[in-house]
């Protein structure tokens, strides 16, 4: 019998850089099939900002009180056109007057049209990168909504999986979920999302946006593993917390918030006062973000002393694969069939 | 487990959810999923999850590598997946071994551009198949040709062009994604088997690092990413590492975690100043103002590394007072202007040996200040150049720098504080500072600080400046694996070589030289370079946008075209061909100049029309390929094994290898080069022409090109493979590994900085089991700097420094190049492409905007009415051109940022962001008859600068804006 | 509701066929599906403030021949969804016990499971679809279901068509017997989908002559 287990990810935010190579190796790896073109299971959007989808955080969804809450249902426009491109015209056949450009004109939202806006004035201009990916809630929102049952969770590792073969496309689960991570197949009439790269956590090898991602800002592995970084950030040092508690259906990521350079006065002198507004940051990952971002400087300011800071190397995680838990498996090394991996595990 | 079980779990599922309305059916259903069936063989194999369990299954995997400068980013071991015959993903190898447990490791280097060249390389874009121009040039009216058809037309016009009008006006325009590989070692054989040009695309790309070279006499020096880690205070100026830099950054902030400081000195709250723990603002082009201020703190305050300086720096050494030059053996008793004096604090002086930095328990006053009596007779005061320099310094003070750069004093102090204080004190090397006109003077005066702190050549301490590694068996490869023999049995440059080495020159002295001589006499068997930006401003036409420069820049001691054309007709610098002499036929090859070059709308104006033939070898459709006659399919990087150079951050040889067929009837350059040597050969038979004589006296061997290119057989066009293994089994810093083994890893680590003129100056040792620290040779090893003085100098007395006041680091405020306008239009690398080969993907456009934009800050669209998304007009009067507006909050008042690389195509209208760029010639950098200011490989070339452009912004009418991108 | 004996049911498959001029009307009320019975919390919670279902009744024809039958249903809608893209189609849908005594409200359950029908502007086909109760839906077993929809003048028209007979899991038309019908209709524009629709309130008894 296997335990009830849940799959857990913490997302550093200060080494996150933008870079969105998580959101392409989640392209590449199940969202390039029809009907997906417009679907990124894993988004970086700048914060603040309206997120993708366009104003995510006003839609709705989740629970108040242990009560679901309604929802709006999100439109591909707010997640953003997947834009194709006048190739042929404009550089095959056109003079040099074409130009190139999407299809149908001037686009005016897309995925990540808010990148590096930011908020604040300048010279305290703020701003930071939150990657986000279905949360794999521990209460998901999408799950009770699903009038049809097609949303189950795995007991071995927690993961959210619609079923698609059952799924008929009601997109309940779409209004329900209040982080807005779940898509429309509008070819094949049915609802899709992240999947946690269950087919690679099955060999072993992290989730695509975790091994690929160049920041080394994703941990990966059971929460429930207390020798493990995960355990550790979330529980033991409380410097890792969900997006939007108050949505109430406890998320499976996790998030080391962000800090940054000093502000200045109207003269421009460096002040102690933190730039990035602690009620923004309230507003997005509850009272505990406080309290995290002290514990933060005041362990960095301990390793700037010479000291040591279990909880700095563990940030650190100098070993790339310490990052991943149980999932160490280079892809490469994973049997090349699907025929070959049941045998394996029949074998 | 049939499909029917599972199924009847769903059932199940479904019937309870419907018996408990009134709970939540998170509750009802978490115990129901496949429980039983997932614990007894966990995972369940006929899910709806097998669809994506097939969708990640393939046929096989090899590794592979982009073979493109993405410079500090490159360098990244990729294993690619195929599928029925198809690419169909890729993902990092992530192999690299951690070098010591105290030190991240470098894992997993990618980005998101190398995670979709998969996507790029099957788009619409692509060039599948030779084409032959139909109409007028860049009609876009295209005939699809035989190979044959295209090779032997290309050949009759090479053939007619040297015969007519001379080798030199054959011109290989190399953009920046040359691999020093086999694909560019068939070019380079070509180029001088043939005495063609090649063009040196560093300068017009504005990467020079001027102000390194004008101090180290060298601009290669760069650590390894791991060094990072023993630094305690990182300064990322002049670079943006979280947009350039995607998977080096990691060990920026992780060493933040580490105890370290990161300072981000930037005008914009950029994407790297996020990750900052102190951000210092400063006015675009003003930051060697903020260098020097806190110099004048070093200085003031009494933290100059006197020892450090003494040894390692010309500022000990002695100036005339009445002619500001230094003082020389040939002044002194008519000995050789290539000694130079020190004084002790006896008022003794002291020749400074041109062998060794070793002082011996010497001691210079630097602050020296005598009468020596000249050969002459005269009686002259002589000072140090540290005395100079602190009279110079003394006006940086934080209050008056405040006023030039716009930092507050406060936090002008604090920075300088924390720069003194630190123990190991490094940079972040972009390539930013050198798009700036006075660029050369901030990067010395940013090289001060460490000098003066003598914070070089130890862990995690010392400037860096221009990263390049690469094998040492190219140029043997190039040569027809003959250089070493050439060397040592005695031609003239091997006796030459020979002789610097009997005066006791160093090895990097030795190899600088032969760069140099790759400018203007190779020898036999090399190819001819010249400087890009000379070529385009003097055959390109470039030089006639900055006719109006001296309204630009204040202190302009003539017009810039003259004094350009004084630095040609003085053969300060080489131009190939030389001016007057108009180039006929351009192949460009990794290259897109009419998207990259500044001001390049005068090329199609003043160098097509001189054009008999333009030749884009590429594998997508670019600028410069839709103005060409012939565009030739090269096959993409999955499509060929070959290897490419890379930087000492990443000391790994990296290999790509085929992992499936050139699509449609692309072909590797490699075999596009050898077969047009055999065309050549071809058509030259056929006339009866056998050698013909370069314009150099070279004897052409043009009835026996073929033969020659490929080594008689040996590396025939299908030979890629075994003529890459060739090179580096020439190689000394890496035939370690057999070629087989580098294949199948994919990377391996140099075992030397080799004896490539590419890197010798990082002048280290490269071991196995360290990071790698630049130019300890000169710190520990005492061994002297290939400059003037042979030290690393900071005053230059060419009349051309002495003439602008620039023989000592100072601030100039930057120019108003475009004219007065209120805004400056800076840039910068962008995250989403690498020069413009991901420019116009569309996975990248979808998560960008999907047309070019100019970014300005909010103060400056309010004022103007502007608001986020509008089409706006940049004009100033050079040109103009149209985007829309990115409105952000990080952008400083009066500063725009045009980010890199939209191709010209991507424009609507008639202008693109080149439009407005004039990009002057800076008149010092035309120095050359100079010990150490003279021309090499990447460096000592005039460079180009867009960051000082002004321009003015107007929202459009939808009236005009519909009219103006009907162009 | 009488469904009446035809040569064959092949002239009646075209909305507008004029054959169905000819049969008897039979009128069917519909209802809001109850929220108390919406399967899920979200669903309840969702719509609890927005009305849907709000179709009254519905118009219904039946005929067979002997082997198959098809039923003319129309009903009053001003705004057709066609269910392009992201839209909900309109649908529509009849319904019959396959043994037992279903409860329509509740979709049945497994031990008296209905099969329906069902047809959605968005699709050329219909599906036949077995239900044992709310949110249970599975494909049911084929029965020559066919369905073809037209909209004009304020209105869809659509007719539906099956086999009579019907094998284990599916509902068995004889003529001659009784059996019942109900009948749902969901109103696309109204993002009307799963339980959020109009249906009849009870089932209608049916009369296939013999």
């Amino acid at each position: 019998m296997t335990d009830k287990r849940q799959v857990a990810m913490v997302i550093d935010l200060n080494k996150c850089i933008g870079c969105q190579t998580c959101t392409i190796a989640c392209k590449t790896q199940w969202t390039n099939r029809e009907g997906m073109e417009g679907m990124w299971w894993n988004t970086v959007s700048t914060s603040p900002g309206e997120g993708t989808p366009k104003g995510w955080e006003k839609m709705g969804g989740g629970f108040r009180k242990g009560k679901a809450q309604p929802g709006k249902l999100p439109k591909q426009g707010e997640f953003g056109t997947a834009w194709n491109f006048n190739v042929e015209e404009a550089l095959f056949q056109g003079d040099k007057h074409d130009t190139l450009g999407p299809i149908g004109g001037d686009p005016n939202w897309g995925t990540n049209w808010d990148e590096d806006i930011g908020g604040g004035e300048y010279p305290n201009s703020f701003q930071f990168y939150i990657p986000r990916i279905c949360n794999h809630c521990t209460k998901p929102a999408c799950m009770e909504a699903c009038p049809r049952g097609a949303i189950f969770k795995r007991e071995e590792d927690g993961i959210v999986v619609i079923n698609e073969d059952h799924c008929r496309g009601f997109r309940f689960c779409q209004e329900a979920c209040p982080y807005k991570e779940i898509y429309y197949n509008t070819v094949t009439g049915t609802s899709q999302k992240c999947i946690m790269c269950a087919p690679r956590l099955e060999e072993g090898v992290p989730t695509a946006c975790s091994r690929q991602c160049p920041g080394r800002v994703r941990f990966l592995g059971f929460l429930d593993d207390e020798d493990g970084p995960i355990h550790k950030l979330v529980y033991k040092y409380k410097v890792a917390m969900a997006l939007h508690p108050e949505y109430e259906t406890e998320p499976n990521v996790f998030y080391i918030p962000p800090l940054a350079p000093p502000s200045f006065d109207e003269e421009g002198n460096p002040i102690d006062e933190d730039r990035i507004p602690m009620d923004y940051l309230d507003s997005l990952f509850g009272p505990a973000v406080g309290p995290a971002i002290d514990l933060l400087k005041a362990e960095k300011a301990k390793k700037k002393a010479g000291g040591e800071s279990d909880l700095m190397d563990t940030l650190i995680a100098r070993n790339w694969l310490d990052l991943f838990g149980p999932f160490t498996t280079n892809p490469k090394d994973v049997a090349k069939t699907l025929e070959e991996r049941v045998q394996n595990r029949q074998g | 487990m049939s499909k029917g079980v599972s199924r009847r779990n769903f059932l199940k599922a479904g019937a309870l959810a419907a018996a408990s309305l009134a709970m939540p059916n998170f509750l009802a259903r978490s115990g129901v999923s496949l429980t039983a069936l997932a614990a007894e063989t966990p995972p369940d194999f006929n899910s709806s999850l097998d669809v994506y369990r097939k969708h990640w299954t393939w046929d096989k995997t090899v590794r592979g590598t982009h073979m493109i400068n993405c410079w500090y980013q490159a360098h990244c071991a990729f294993d690619v997946y195929v599928k029925d015959g198809i690419v169909f993903r890729e993902e990092q190898a992530a192999e690299y071994k951690q070098l010591r447990p105290e030190l991240p490791d470098m894992n997993p280097r990618g980005c998101q551009k190398g995670c979709s060249f998969s996507h790029r390389m099957y788009e619409t874009n692509r060039i599948k198949h030779p084409m032959r121009r139909a109409g007028g040039r860049g009609s876009g009216k295209w005939e699809q040709v035989s190979w044959d058809d295209a090779l032997n037309d290309i050949a009759d016009k090479f053939i007619d062009t040297i015969i007519k009008e001379g080798t030199d006006r054959v011109i290989w325009d190399l953009g920046p994604d040359i691999n020093i590989g086999a694909a560019n070692a068939a070019q380079a054989r070509l180029a001088q088997l043939t005495h063609s040009i090649c063009l040196d695309s560093n300068s017009s790309n504005g990467d020079g690092h001027r102000g390194a070279f004008e101090t180290f006499g060298n601009v290669y020096m760069e650590r390894s990413l791991e060094d990072y880690f023993y630094s305690d205070v990182i300064i990322i100026w002049g670079a943006n590492p979280i947009f350039t830099s995607i998977p080096n950054a990691h060990f920026f902030t992780e060493a933040r975690y580490n105890g370290t400081d990161i300072v981000c000195i930037s005008p914009d709250y950029s994407a790297s100043a996020t990750k900052a723990d102190l951000w210092v603002p400063v006015k675009p082009g003003t930051d060697a103002a903020l260098a020097l201020a806190i110099c004048w703190q070093i200085i003031d305050g009494g933290h100059v590394n006197e020892s450090f300086v003494s040894e390692q720096s010309d500022l000990p050494i002695l100036i005339r007072a009445d002619t500001g030059k230094f003082l020389t053996g040939k002044d002194l008793d008519g000995g050789l202007d290539s000694t130079f004096y020190t004084a002790g604090s006896d008022g003794k002086l002291r020749e400074v040996d041109r062998k060794s930095l070793e002082l011996e328990g010497y001691k210079a006053d630097l602050e020296a200040s005598l009468t020596v009596k000249l050969a002459d007779g005269k009686e002259v005061p002589v000072r140090t150049v540290y005395t100079l320099l602190k009279e110079r310094l003394s006006v940086y003070t934080p209050e008056a720098v405040s006023e030039m750069c716009g930092t507050a004093p406060k936090l002008i102090r604090r920075l300088a504080k924390m720069v003194i204080n630190a123990k190991a004190l490094s940079n972040v090397s972009g390539s930013s500072m050198n798009k700036y006109f006075h660029g050369n003077l901030t990067e010395r005066a940013m090289i001060l600080i460490w000098v003066l702190l003598g914070q070089m050549g130890r862990p995690g301490s010392g400037y860096s400046a221009f990263g390049f590694l690469a094998n040492d068996g190219w140029e043997d490869y190039v040569s027809g694996l003959r250089i070493k023999d050439r060397i040592t049995f005695g031609t003239e440059i091997g006796l030459d070589l020979m002789w610097d080495w009997m005066k006791g020159e160093t090895s990097e002295s030795f190899f600088k030289k032969l760069s140099t001589s790759q400018f203007t006499d190779p020898g036999g068997n090399l190819p001819i370079w010249t400087s890009s930006a000379l070529f385009w401003h003097v055959h390109g036409g470039v030089s006639e946008l900055a006719e109006q420069a001296d309204k630009w820049v204040p202190d302009l001691k003539k017009p810039v075209k003259e004094a350009l054309h004084e630095s040609l007709e003085k053969k300060w610098l080489p131009l190939q061909p030389p001016m007057g002499k108009h180039p006929r036929i351009l192949f460009h090859y990794c290259s897109n100049p009419l998207r990259s070059v500044r001001g390049s709308q005068k090329l199609t104006e003043v160098l097509w029309p001189k054009l008999s033939l333009s030749v884009a070898i590429d594998f997508r459709m670019s600028s410069t390929a839709k103005q060409a006659d012939y565009v030739l399919p090269a096959a993409a990087w999955y499509e060929v094994t070959d290897h490419k150079w890379v930087t000492p951050l990443v000391p790994y040889n990296h290999v790509t290898n085929k992992a499936v067929e050139p699509l449609g009837e692309s072909k590797p350059d490699f075999w596009i080069f050898t077969m047009l040597a055999k065309h050549i050969e071809e058509r030259a038979k056929s006339r009866g022409l056998d050698v013909v004589e370069s314009h150099m006296g070279k004897e052409i061997r043009l009835a026996n090109l073929y033969q020659d290119m490929t080594m008689d057989g040996r590396f025939g066009e299908d030979d890629l493979d075994s003529a890459a293994g060739a090179i580096l089994e020439q190689s000394s810093n890496l035939s370690h590994v057999s070629w087989e083994e580098q294949k199948e890893t994919g990377f391996v680590r140099y075992n030397s900085l080799g004896l490539s003129p590419l890197s010798i100056g990082n002048a280290g040792d490269l071991k196995n089991d360290e990071p790698f620290i630049p130019l300890t040779h000169h710190i520990d090893g005492k061994q002297p700097y290939p400059t003037q003085t042979r030290r690393i100098q900071f005053y230059l007395d060419h009349p051309l420094y002495l003439d602008h006041d620039e023989h000592l680091p100072r601030f100039k405020a930057p120019p108003s190049i475009g004219g007065d306008y209120p805004l400056i239009m800076t840039g910068g690398h962008t995250r989403w492409s690498v020069h413009s080969v991901w420019r116009d993907n569309a996975l990248m456009q979808r998560l960008n905007r999907g047309q070019p934009y100019i970014v300005m800050g909010q103060e400056d669209a309010g004022t103007r009415s502007i608001a986020d998304g509008d089409w706006v007009r940049c004009f100033n009067d050079v040109g103009e051109f149209i985007v829309r507006a990115k409105v952000i909050t990080g952008a400083q008042p009066g500063q725009t940022i045009m980010y890199h690389s939209w191709e010209n195509y991507q424009f609507a209208g008639s202008g693109d962001a080149r439009s407005v760029s004039p990009s002057p010639i800076n008149p010092v950098e035309l120095a050359g008859d100079h010990a150490h200011l003279k021309i090499g490989m990447l460096e000592g070339q005039p460079g180009c600068f867009d960051r000082d452009t002004r321009i003015e912004i107007e929202k459009l009418s939808a009236e005009d804006s519909a009219r103006l991108r009907q162009g | 509701m009488r469904v009446q004996k035809v040569n064959t049911i092949a002239e009646y498959t075209d909305p507008a066929a004029p054959g169905w001029g000819s049969v008897e009307v039979t009128e069917i009320e519909t209802i809001p599906a109850p929220l108390g019975l919406q399967p899920t919390e979200y669903i309840q919670v969702s719509w609890e403030e927005r009305p849907y279902g709000a179709l009254e009744q519905a118009s219904l024809r039946a005929v067979h021949d002997g082997t198959s039958i098809a039923i003319q249903m129309i009903w009053e809608d001003p705004q057709p969804s066609t269910g392009a893209g992201e839209g909900f189609p309109d649908g529509a849908a009849i319904a019959f016990p396959v043994h037992g005594e279903p409860e329509l409200m509740q979709m049945g359950s497994p031990e008296a499971p209905m099969q329906f029908v069902q047809w959605q502007a968005s699709k050329k086909q219909a599906r036949s679809v077995l239900a044992k109760g709310i949110g249970s839906t599975l494909p049911g077993a084929a029965v020559g279901e066919t369905a073809t929809g037209s909209w004009s003048g304020g209105r869809w028209t659509v007719v539906f068509t099956r086999s009579l007979a019907g094998e284990g899991e599916s509902a068995n038309l004889v003529p001659g017997s009784n059996t019942q019908i109900g009948i749902a209709v969901w109103n696309g524009s109204n993002e009307e989908r799963a339980g959020i629709k109009a249906v009849s309130a009870d089932w209608t008894a049916l009369a296939l002559d013999r």
